[in-house]
């Protein structure tokens, strides 16, 4: 292989990663942190972990292998590195035809990233954040799009459960919202029941509880 | 979770869409009710995400749009399509267009307006790249204020529009590359339905449901054409050689002609009624063609019957064929004479919407004319009544392309079966 440059990262917990200057490019943090000069000696990552950079790197890496192997099965045309499936917006303008070899790449590319963002929750978070800071875009758009699939059809207290979310509404705040937005929490049906049931008293201690909290403003 | 920067979780819950998820998420707590108010890029109301908007009545659908937008800022993707409901009034709708008009890059809205709205006036012109309207009227374009320099992907679906109007609006649009009409109804001025539309940079066209009698379409940068279901006498396309890819699907056209045909790489055609003579010598000069596809066509004489020869000849770099048409007596040897081998021709698919006895004969022909043939997929019809002289056929049909199957080890046949 040519004379690739490397680079030495050092995460917070003292571990020390060398990359190739392709995969220490496709962070823009890292990047400019370079091309200022801070490349000669490690560079220091202080807000990411040797766990989460470990996984970062992996990324990073099929990002550099699969922009290869783009090149050479479109017409060589100048392709956005930021293309493919890594930016996930709505496709402006539909793509011509590929060709047999483009799916079969496309289709590997979509596979990876599958497994790649099967990651317990806490990981997510923290690759959210490395993304965020080291400044690489289709990661974030991987990991902003788990995080949104994990989010969708939930209520709002079960998403605080599964992010670990105060509420920190005032219950006047609280009242507020809940007029202005009449499509969070219950249904129709749901309200009614606790309505009824309200009336009649027929909760679980566990429903009570749950309520009580939710419905402090009213009932307390 | 709580160090992760505001908008970074607008960045997470603009991807949610659907505005009953924006809001719940709004609610958990402050700062996700921030995100969801300066950060969140997209919001979407499709009658498909929440059972209870079918429920709800207009007024308290618009209300309700209404507050949800009014709550954001900076909105840039903003999708409205309910199916169910007949009409927003005019009112509400002007309203979201308005709020948004400043940041909003992509626009889809299916809805009927009343009174009718002009959404290309009230919508943000200066930063939208996507605009995807259904069910509404266009009138009175002008170019020379209304201007769309960023549109890149115009769709009109059931839309009402002069043939002015529309010619006139994408000249309105410099960056337009994607195009697509569905079922449009157009306002012909002259007693002959006349349509011109020119483009210079358009690169993929997608027509459906389109009734002309005179269409002449200047496209020098198109490299895709998808027709269904439309109904023309003349169709002009003007070009320059760019097109790559032409597909046809239930279309009959009297004249077709398309000025360029060089580089098509793709043709794909079923159902389709047209003068075939002429349509062969325009494809003819394709010598790039990649994939070639005939399905459920009608040839009347020998003069139309797609002949291997000229094939083989014209499309030395062909390498998936398809074929499917109604094998008459007699014509199939016709098709089938010729020396020239298809050489490149790894996949081939043959079909038949009515049993024969010649079909065999067919395949065995053409397995001859594919020396690297590696896959062979043939698609069948099969009555519902069946009758004992086609299953017979079916059976006999079987029993030789086992036999003829045997002299092409190599080759993996697939059966598809509708």
């Amino acid at each position: 292989m040519a004379s690739a440059k490397v680079f030495v990262l050092r995460t917070c917990d003292g571990e020390t990663f060398e990359i190739d200057e392709s995969v220490a490019y496709v962070s823009e943090t890292i990047k400019n942190m370079i091309e200022d000069g801070f490349g000669h000696d490690l560079i220091p990552l202080p807000n990411v972990s040797s766990k989460i950079l470990l996984k970062v790197i992996e990324y990073c890496r099929k990002h550099v292998s699969n922009f290869e192997s783009s090149k050479k099965t479109s017409n060589g045309d100048e392709k956005d590195k930021d293309n493919d499936s890594w930016k996930k917006e709505k496709e402006a303008v539909p793509e011509v035809e590929k060709d047999a070899e483009e799916k079969a790449r496309v289709e590997e590319l979509k596979e990876w990233e599958t497994t790649f963002i099967d990651i317990d929750q806490q990981v997510l978070f923290d690759l959210l954040q490395a993304a965020n800071y080291l400044n690489i875009k289709g990661l974030l758009v991987m990991a902003a799009e788990k995080a949104a699939s994990m989010i969708r059809g939930k209520t709002p207290e079960q998403i605080r459960e599964t992010f670990n979310i105060k509420n920190d509404f005032t219950p006047e705040e609280y009242e507020d919202i809940r007029k202005k937005d009449a499509m969070n929490d219950f249904t129709p049906e749901e309200y009614e029941e606790i309505r009824k049931k309200i009336a009649d008293n027929h909760f679980t201690p566990e429903e009570y509880e749950q309520i009580r909290k939710e419905n402090a403003w009213a009932i307390e | 979770m709580e160090s992760l920067p505001v908008e970074v979780i607008g960045n997470i819950l603009s991807r949610l869409g659907a505005a009953r998820d924006v809001v719940i998420a709004s609610a958990t707590c402050r700062k996700w009710r921030e995100a969801c108010r300066n950060h969140l890029d997209t919001l979407s109301f499709d009658s498909d995400d929440w059972p209870v908007y079918h429920d709800l009545t207009t007024v308290r659908l618009e209300i309700l749009i209404t507050q949800t937008i009014f709550q954001t800022r900076g909105l840039q993707c903003l999708s409205i399509s309910m199916d169910e409901v007949d009409e927003f009034s005019a009112a509400p709708v002007i309203a979201w267009l308005m709020y948004t008009r400043e940041t909003l890059r992509q626009l889809l809205y299916n809805v009927r307006t009343t009174p009718n709205v002009n959404i290309l006036e009230k919508c943000g012109r200066q930063r939208l790249e996507v605009l995807d309207l259904s069910n509404n009227s266009i009138t009175g374009v002008d170019p020379s204020y209304q201007r769309f320099p960023c549109l890149k992907s115009l769709s009109l679906s059931h839309i009402s529009i002069s043939a002015l109007d529309l010619s006139l609006l994408l000249t309105a649009c410099p960056k337009i590359e994607f195009l697509s009409l569905v079922n449009p109804e157009i306002a012909m001025s002259d007693s002959q339905a006349t349509m011109e539309l020119s483009s210079p940079t358009l690169k993929k066209i997608y027509f459906e449901a389109i009734s002309l009698d005179k269409f002449i379409l200047e496209a020098d940068g198109l490299e895709s054409l998808i027709l269904k279901d439309c109904t023309l006498e003349y169709f002009d396309i003007i070009g320059k050689g760019t097109l790559k890819y032409l597909e046809i699907d239930d279309v009959s056209v009297l004249h077709l002609e398309i000025e360029s045909t060089e580089n098509l790489e793709v043709i794909d055609l079923s159902s389709f009624t047209i003068v075939w003579p002429k349509f062969y010598q325009m494809i003819s000069r394709s010598s790039k063609l990649r994939r070639l596809r005939l399905w459920g066509v009608v040839f009347d004489d020998e003069d139309e019957i797609v002949d291997l020869e000229t094939i083989a000849v014209c499309f030395p770099q062909l390498s998936h064929l398809s074929l499917s048409y109604d094998l008459k007596d007699g014509l199939i040897n016709y098709g089938l004479q010729g020396p020239t081998k298809l050489e490149n021709v790894a996949v081939l698919e043959l079909g038949w919407t009515v049993i024969s006895d010649h079909f065999s004969l067919w395949v065995a022909g053409l397995l001859e004319r594919c020396p690297n043939l590696k896959k062979l997929v043939i698609h069948g019809v099969v009555s519902e009544a069946k009758t004992h002289e086609e299953c017979h056929m079916l059976a006999s049909f079987t029993s030789s392309i086992v036999q003829l199957m045997r002299k092409y080890m190599r080759v993996e046949v697939q059966f598809e079966y509708e």
